[in-house]
């Protein structure tokens, strides 16, 4: 069961307003890496451009792991390890493979629908990344205090929802909706699964005495 | 020689370590098999805690291998790409194509929402739910789930992996049929046999796959109950049940082992020990036979050698070859039969040799006489017995001893062996008779040898220093003439040497007559002796008469036997084997007694008499003579004057210096003597005149010729010179006329005695006579 609890710090509507999102689990301990995304009600502004955006590979981890980008927005895939990747996606929002590369690949790739790409490397099975490709603007991943700000929101109605790749339950039960006039925190808590990870294989260790 | 009797000492050794060694054996056998059941149960024991490890291991490894080989599958990019891109054809070839290469028999893909995607069981299934939803739980949680399930009647071992792209986007399960070939592999690394029984709740148990019989599977599914770890024993096999965990439906291992596969290695053992019992137990028989023999053999051995003893068969010795005790008793056995023989020897010569002389004694000769008769009877040969008796010996032995006597007896021994063949059997019979076997001699020429012996032992025998006359008379009797078995012969041949003897010719073969005499002295012999006590003997008195006065002198007692058959007989038909066998001493005292009671009676009827009594020379040589006269004479009162002793010259001189000792203790006890037959003992006057004695008595021969052969009147003239010359008084003997008494009378002889007188007359005719006669003197006188 998801409680939402709704505060407002300013009662006041203002032109444009910062949320502060906060994401905890039932035992109420931060839960990072959770995307806190606000549509607005009037949809989404011409305004906003696509940026390129990258995730690199780092130590054999996708750094970051978990990725909001604005729908159409191309990502770099830099690879900073000395090792190849093999960089694919097999979700419905993005079908890519990046076949075999080192450094950084020729082409970014362009994230044209909203939703959730999970990323994986073909060569380490371990490695598992998600870039969540938002209609919307307004974004932000919680840190490691599972607080998550969505600066400058122009006032107005917004739908909130919050995505974590081990969400239990479907993502629409974290909807709501919010009038943004001012400042404002809202908090989530969220029930998780538990992570089914692939066990690291082991780094190799020194200088090619092997 | 191996004895089975019970009773023998080889068997009760055989039986004895037989049924030692088959106890102990027996005893080890039964401990080792139980030993070995013990081993094996816990070698089963043992066998199934370890399979149970391995058979948990390979479990495990078979497990994570089947697992991997699913990951591996789930990883492939395609494949990803196919389950990601719902591609349903690629997705089932894939998965046919990796199933059979791992050599699965099931496999599937589930969604997330665990519905079957496509199982290769039933294209028919996608769409319903996955009927194994806890695996997938367990591998939501775990990244992977394996175990075994029942479905549809069959066991599965199921690994359940994700379709990572990266993360889950579907589960693929592979399932492996856990059957016959999964026991097979498993009993392969375990070595234990390997069953499998499922059942679905509330169902009996089912075999899904075994290594064992069907029969054995059924007896397991029987006694399997709840799944758990269990130790079972069935039909001799130990079994140990796995439970294969499950939620819905029990799957079991079962790890058999038979009991006769784990004693197999013992059962061998247990062979090669009933091998080497049996092997044992020949070589106990063996070997106790052998050492049995080693005491049994010797034992065998020793007992035949006595029994050889006992046969008299001393020669052989016995021979041990064995353990020192052994041929120590064998030693000994040998020491004693050598003693044995030796003293057998010593009596055999004791029983069959004359220790004197060395000569077969009377019994060896008997049994050569007897073996002599029968081999003479077979061939017709004859044989003859010579049966000798030395003439003078008693006196040699009386006067000088029974050393000299003994000497005397070996010289004539080996006189006698010197004149005869070696085969011939010379003999000591006793005392001074010899006998001689003559074999294959007839009478004739056994009378020359038996005239070459009497005329070798005339020859005279010088003995310490003596020269000794003993003379022989030898008796001649040959078969099958005078006899035809040993004993007749041996009697015939007495009676011919008594004849011989008494004939005083020095041989005499037998005849009948002979025989019959003798029979006759033997007979009467043994009558004699009854005669006495019955009161057969009989005193008669021949009166001697004063040749110049004409009166009475005195009487000679002379003896009579009353036989109750052969009426009265005279003294020379019983006197001489009187003296042969000593009996006359007996004769003598009753006479001497009976003539004193004579004597006393006629003195006490006022007629004094002087009795005379013949003594012979056996009396001279009794010591008791003297003691018989002064008993008789104190017996009856009577003087000694009155008595008078008799005895011939022959007799004097055959043992002249004994007569001439005793005759002065008779003179000396009061009685006179007088010397009768005299003329005929060719005595010397050298004796004579050392002889007390009162009278001399002329020998019939010589009176009854005397009127008409001059020499015999010069004879008895000279005698008579030489009587008187003496002193002694002189009586003519056999009187038988007037002439002769009244020459005698003229020849100045002192008494006469003889028919002319009178015959000899019983007391009471004599007693007539004389009364007639002093009637008739009276009246020619007056």
């Amino acid at each position: 069961m998801m409680r939402v609890l709704l505060s407002f710090a300013f009662a006041h509507a203002a032109a444009a307003a910062d949320l502060e999102a906060i994401v905890k689990n039932p035992a109420g301990a931060p839960v990072a890496e959770a995307v806190v995304v606000a549509v607005p009600d009037a949809g989404a502004p011409k305004t906003a451009k696509p940026k390129l955006e990258q995730v690199e590979q780092i130590d054999e981890e996708f750094v970051p792991r978990v990725k909001a980008v604005l729908v159409g927005s191309p990502v770099s895939f830099p690879n900073r390890d000395s090792v190849r990747h093999h960089v694919y996606s097999f979700s419905p929002a993005k079908h890519f493979d990046l076949p075999l590369y080192v450094g950084t690949p020729a082409k970014p790739v362009i994230f044209d629908t909203p939703g959730i790409v999970t990323i994986g490397c073909n060569i380490h099975d371990w490695m598992v990344g998600y870039i969540y490709v938002s209609e919307s603007p307004y974004y932000a991943t919680t840190d490691a205090n599972g607080v998550a700000r969505l600066a400058a929101l122009p006032a107005g109605g917004y739908t909130l929802r919050v995505w974590h790749p081990q969400l239990a339950a479907p993502e629409e039960t974290t909807h709501r909706h919010a009038e943004v006039s001012g400042p404002a925190r809202m908090e989530w808590v969220l029930s998780l699964k538990p992570e089914v990870r692939i066990r690291r294989a082991p780094a190799p260790r020194g200088g090619g005495r092997y | 020689m191996l004895r089975l009797g019970v009773q023998s000492l080889q068997s009760r050794i055989v039986v004895f370590f037989l049924a030692l060694l088959t106890l102990v054996q027996g005893v080890a056998l039964v401990l080792l098999q139980k030993a070995n059941e013990r081993n094996a149960r816990a070698h089963i024991r043992q066998e199934l805690a370890v399979g149970e490890r391995i058979f948990r291991r390979l479990s495990e490894q078979n497990a994570a291998r089947l697992t991997q080989a699913v990951e591996v599958l789930s990883l492939d990019f395609a494949f990803r790409q196919a389950v990601a891109t719902r591609d349903l054809p690629t997705i089932q070839s894939v998965l046919l194509n990796h199933g059979a290469r791992i050599q699965a028999d099931r496999m599937a893909l589930v969604s997330l929402d665990r519905r079957l995607i496509t199982d290769t069981a039933d294209p028919q299934n996608a769409g319903r739910p996955f009927p194994l939803p806890e695996l997938v739980q367990a591998a939501e949680r775990n990244g992977r789930a394996t175990g075994i399930v029942m479905h549809a009647g069959r066991a599965y071992q199921v690994a359940v992996v994700p379709v990572l792209a990266p993360t889950p986007i579907a589960w693929v399960m592979f399932g492996f049929l856990v059957d016959d070939r999964l026991a097979r592999d498993l009993r392969t690394l375990s070595a234990l046999d390997v069953a499998f029984f499922g059942r679905a709740a509330g169902e009996p148990w089912t075999a899904l796959g075994a290594t064992v019989s069907a029969s054995l599977q059924d007896r397991l599914a029987h006694v399997l109950d709840a799944p758990h770890r269990t130790a079972l024993e069935v039909d001799e096999h130990h079994a140990l049940v796995i439970p294969l965990a499950s939620d819905q439906a029990d799957v079991v291992a079962v790890l058999s082992s038979s009991m006769e596969e784990a004693m197999a290695p013992f059962r061998q053992l247990g062979t090669l020990l009933a091998v080497l019992v049996a092997g044992s137990l020949a070589a106990c028989v063996v070997g106790s036979i052998f050492i049995a023999r080693g005491v049994t053999r010797p034992l065998s051995a020793l007992a035949e050698m006595t029994r050889r003893v006992e046969q008299g068969d001393y020669a052989q010795p016995v021979r041990l070859a064995g353990p020192q005790e052994v041929s120590e008793l064998a030693h000994r056995f040998n020491v004693m039969r050598e003693a044995i023989a030796a003293r057998e020897a010593q009596v055999t010569r004791l029983a069959y040799r004359d220790p004197l002389s060395d000569l077969p004694n009377r019994t060896l000769f008997n049994d050569r006489l007897r073996v002599a008769i029968e081999v003479a009877k077979r061939s017709g040969t004859p044989l003859t017995v010579l049966l000798m008796d030395l003439d003078r010996f008693k006196n040699i032995n009386d006067m000088l001893g029974h050393h000299i006597g003994d000497l005397v007896l070996q010289q004539v021994a080996q006189r006698l062996t010197a004149l005869v063949r070696k085969s011939d059997t010379t003999a000591r019979l006793g005392g001074d008779e010899f006998a001689v076997l003559l074999n294959s001699a007839g009478v004739e020429e056994a009378s020359s040898v038996a005239e070459k012996i009497v005329a070798a032992l005339e020859q005279p025998i010088e003995v310490s220093q003596q020269t000794l006359d003993v003379g022989a008379s030898i008796g001649v009797a040959g078969f099958p003439e005078h006899g035809e078995d040993a004993e007749t012969l041996l009697r015939h041949a007495d009676a011919a040497m008594y004849a011989a003897k008494r004939a005083n010719s020095g041989i005499a073969v037998y005849d009948a007559r002979m025989h019959e005499r003798r029979e006759e002295e033997l007979s009467l012999l043994s009558e004699l002796r009854q005669a006495i006590d019955w009161g057969e003997l009989r005193l008669a008195y021949q009166p001697k008469v004063d040749l110049s006065r004409g009166d009475v002198t005195g009487v000679e007692a002379l003896v009579r036997w009353q036989h109750p058959a052969k009426g009265l007989l005279p003294p020379d038909r019983f006197i001489p084997f009187a003296e042969e066998t000593g009996f006359v001493r007996t004769i003598t005292s009753w006479v001497v007694d009976a003539a004193a009671r004579q004597a006393a009676a006629w003195r006490a009827a006022g007629r004094p008499l002087k009795v005379s009594v013949n003594i012979s020379v056996h009396d001279l040589q009794n010591p008791e003579l003297v003691a018989v006269l002064s008993a008789a004479l104190e017996r009856h009162h009577l003087p000694a004057e009155l008595l008078a002793l008799e005895i011939t010259e022959s007799g004097v001189m055959r043992d002249a210096a004994r007569a001439i000792e005793m005759l002065k203790r008779v003179d000396a006890a009061g009685v006179g003597c007088a010397i009768d037959d005299f003329g005929t003992g060719y005595s010397s006057l050298a004796y004579i005149k050392q002889l007390k004695v009162d009278e001399l008595k002329i020998d019939r021969s010589f009176i009854r010729t005397l009127v008409s052969d001059p020499k015999d009147r010069a004879i008895v003239l000279s005698t008579i010179d030489l009587a008187h010359n003496l002193g002694l008084a002189v009586v003519a003997e056999g009187v038988e006329d007037g002439a002769t008494a009244q020459l005698l009378r003229e020849l100045g002889c002192d008494q006469m005695q003889g028919y002319h007188v009178s015959r000899p007359l019983e007391a009471a005719a004599f007693e007539t006579w004389a009364a007639t006669r002093a009637a008739s003197r009276r009246s020619s006188i007056s």
